[in-house]
């Protein structure tokens, strides 16, 4: 492997998210020369330099300003920035982003393998490798993700989880620069508490007023409060301000990326929405208590650090669809100021663990295979979402290629038995459907009359396993997933599509055969098998 | 044009000849020019005078007054006032000494001639009407140029091929620029 293109169209958080998977490649591929591509507003990426040899500014900005003038001008921009990826192809490009620029460049790019979302010739999506199938299948069944992207990014890429945290690059003038600055605001080196109140949609803010009367639960000897973000969330800030009853230092605005950086690593605390800021903070070893309301999903993204809080609401509803409008709102009043304070205290070690009214509470820990995975430490009302969830990681685990980590010989799952027994026959009767289609696949050979009638009975099959996940709904991310493979099928010759079909549909019966029996206390014997 | 001696001497380029800039000075600064047009087959003047030389431009151009023999298709050229034309060499000879005397005559009809050649003559208005006659409309100098395809046209257009080539992805990436663009 000599040539890698890492393709990262998305936010500072993702990008941050990204790293341990470059420190893998790193690791797993010393000689390889490693190019990220980023869009332009993230040219100066806080990415450590030393995980990557290149970056490839994709110009969004300047070829949304010529394209709407000239579009010619704007394809010969374009056609200039594919040009300096060069001619040689690359061996490896590794799709982490999903969104049509970035399908259409994994199309576009010469390479020899693709991981992740690009356009067929035949001008369908398809997903290339398990892991990245079921990101996006798992976006079709949000309830039941349980691998987080930082975790999902590594077993894409091949390489092992390493204990390792999210990393950034902080320069020493940032240090300098934000320890000066805080001390011209009156900090004596004593502890700070940092507050983000901006995210990138309003279904993620928990409101700036809360936020302050939270603050104002804390005592005094928690910390000063220091308010960082960007300057366009100013208002949010002062709207805080006005409600917060003590000194406190504003830093909105103030801060480059590494600066915030610098900041945080002198807060012993950072409570945060879903943001930017959640994700460096993580990356400088700053305790995180993170609020997760709308479309935040803690176990895809939640701060990727052992001993991280998180707090999400019970609301029915939640967590919404990321492209959803909500005018309600109403997940977010799941979340008590009080109990946030005394969440704060115990997150920072200073206090019990509060059990609130209406949200759950969830503290990040590795697992066996080194996964970071969010474990409910209160839940207000049954465990059995969270007993789902653990289950489902356990079966992708087992069916899914882990680097780095042996096939498991058993698993002690006792605690994830459910005395449901419906459940349990509803999974091993689709698990007999699935075997059954893979047998019609089996008999496909070759292109002729009889494969167009195994053809037609295996869409039926889809069907009735659809209709099955809607009924039994922990069949959604297994039949997500399974449609998500067979979407991605194109350009096999019929002989090998069936092949391709018999497999998966074989996997989808293992899957949920697994899952049966987890459920019924008997996993250890069938991850063994 | 002269042996070593004739004070065009320093004038002459290669053996025989007279470069381009020693010609404008000399056609300009002679009173009287005489322009016939070549007629190989016969002795005397061309009995098929069907043709201007481009000489007849060149010498205008340089403001020279000439006398030229006649053509038919001069007078859609040139007006009576802006050049003078003989038919025989005796009406040749009477109009050099015609002009020889009147030399301010000369010098004003030269003048118009020249301005006519820079208004109507010149090689970028032959090559303008080349131009006019080869070219379709929105080609033309001048002409406003016809519009671009539209990007949705190029991309509508790239979609009819029977798989997905470099082209349309290249547009497809840009209608997807300008909607994250437009959204933000």
């Amino acid at each position: 492997m000599t040539r890698i293109l890492v393709i990262q169209l998305c936010r500072l958080g993702d990008m941050l998210q990204t790293t341990p998977m470059l420190r893998g490649l790193r690791r797993a591929h010393p000689g390889a020369r490693i190019t990220l591509m980023v869009f332009d507003g993230f040219s100066h990426t806080p990415v450590p330099r030393a995980l990557y040899d290149e970056l490839a500014v994709f110009p969004l900005r300047s070829l949304g300003e010529s394209v709407r003038t000239d579009w010619t001008a704007a394809r010969r921009e374009l056609r200039a920035f594919l040009d300096s990826l060069g001619t040689e192809p690359f061996d490896l490009v590794l799709n982490l982003t999903g969104s049509p620029t970035a399908n259409l460049l994994s199309a576009r790019v010469r390479a020899r393998e693709v991981r992740g979302a690009l356009i067929a010739p035949d001008r369908t999506r398809v997903v290339r490798h398990p892991w990245m199938a079921y990101f996006w299948a798992s976006q079709l069944a949000r309830t039941y993700g349980c691998i987080n992207l930082v975790d999902l990014f590594q077993w894409t890429a091949g390489v092992p989880i390493d204990d390792g945290r999210l990393e950034i690059d902080v320069p020493v003038e940032a240090r300098t620069k934000m320890e000066a600055w805080l001390r011209t605001r009156g900090w004596t080196g004593e502890p700070l508490i940092a507050l983000q109140l901006g995210a990138s949609d309003e279904r993620k803010r928990w409101p700036p007023e809360r936020v302050a009367a939270m603050a104002n639960l804390l005592p005094a000897s928690a910390g000063t409060m220091v308010f960082v973000g960007s300057a366009s969330e100013r208002p949010l800030v002062g709207r805080a301000l006005a409600r917060l009853d003590r000194p406190a230092i504003d830093a909105a605005g103030e801060t480059s990326v590494p600066e915030l950086a610098a900041l945080l690593g002198h807060a012993r605390l950072l409570v945060t929405n879903d943001t930017g800021t959640m994700h460096v903070a993580v990356a400088v070893g700053t305790r995180v208590l993170d609020l997760s309301t709308g479309p935040v999903f803690v176990h895809e993204t939640g701060p990727y650090a052992a001993g991280s809080v998180a707090v999400e609401p019970t609301a029915a509803c939640f967590p919404c669809a990321a492209g959803a409008s909500c005018h309600q709102l109403t997940c977010r009043d799941d979340l008590n100021e009080a109990e946030i304070a005394g969440l704060a205290r115990f997150a920072l070690g200073d206090g019990p663990l509060v059990r609130p009214a209406r949200a759950r509470v969830l503290v990040a820990e590795r697992t066996a295979t080194g996964r970071i995975e969010y474990r409910p430490v209160w839940e207000p009302a049954g465990r059995r979402q969270s007993i789902e969830r653990r289950a489902l990681a356990r079966m992708w685990e087992t069916t899914m290629p882990v680097p780095g980590v042996p096939a498991p010989d058993g698993l002690a799952l006792e605690e994830l038995a459910l005395d449901d027994r419906d459940l349990i026959g509803a999974l091993e009767r689709f698990a007999v459907r699935a075997d059954r289609a893979a047998a019609i696949a089996r008999r496909i050979d070759g292109a002729n009359r009889a494969a167009e009638t195994h053809a037609t009975e295996l869409g039926r099959a889809f069907e009735v396993a659809h209709t099955a996940a809607t009924v039994t709904p922990i069949l959604l991310p297994v039949v997500a997933y399974l449609r998500t493979r067979l979407e991605s099928a194109a350009g096999h010759d019929v002989r090998s599509l069936a092949h391709f079909y018999r497999e998966e549909w074989a996997m989808a019966a293992r899957r949920a055969r697994l899952l049966a029996r987890i459920f019924s206390g008997r996993a250890a014997a069938t991850a063994a098998s | 044009m002269g042996g070593e001696t004739t004070p065009l001497a320093p004038c002459r380029g290669e053996p025989g000849r007279v470069d381009t800039e020693a010609t404008r000075r000399i056609v300009a600064a002679t009173r009287v020019n005489l322009n016939m047009h070549a007629a190989a087959h016969v002795m005397g003047l061309d009995p098929q005078p069907d043709f201007v030389n481009a000489r007849t431009f060149a010498l205008a151009a340089c403001g020279a007054f000439q006398l030229v023999d006649h053509r038919e298709p001069l007078p859609a050229l040139f007006d009576a006032g802006e050049m003078v034309t003989f038919r025989s060499a005796a009406e040749m000879r009477a109009l050099a000494e015609h002009y020889l005397d009147r030399a301010e005559d000369a010098v004003a009809i030269a003048a118009r001639a020249r301005e006519r050649v820079l208004r109507e003559h010149t090689c970028e208005h032959r090559v303008t009407e080349l131009l006019r006659q080869a070219l379709p409309p929105h080609l033309q100098p001048g002409a406003t140029p016809a519009p671009q395809e539209s990007l949705d046209d190029a991309l509508a257009r790239a979609a009819q091929a029977p798989r997905l080539d470099d082209e349309e992805i290249e547009l497809r990436i840009l209608a997807d620029v300008r909607e994250v663009v437009r959204a933000r």
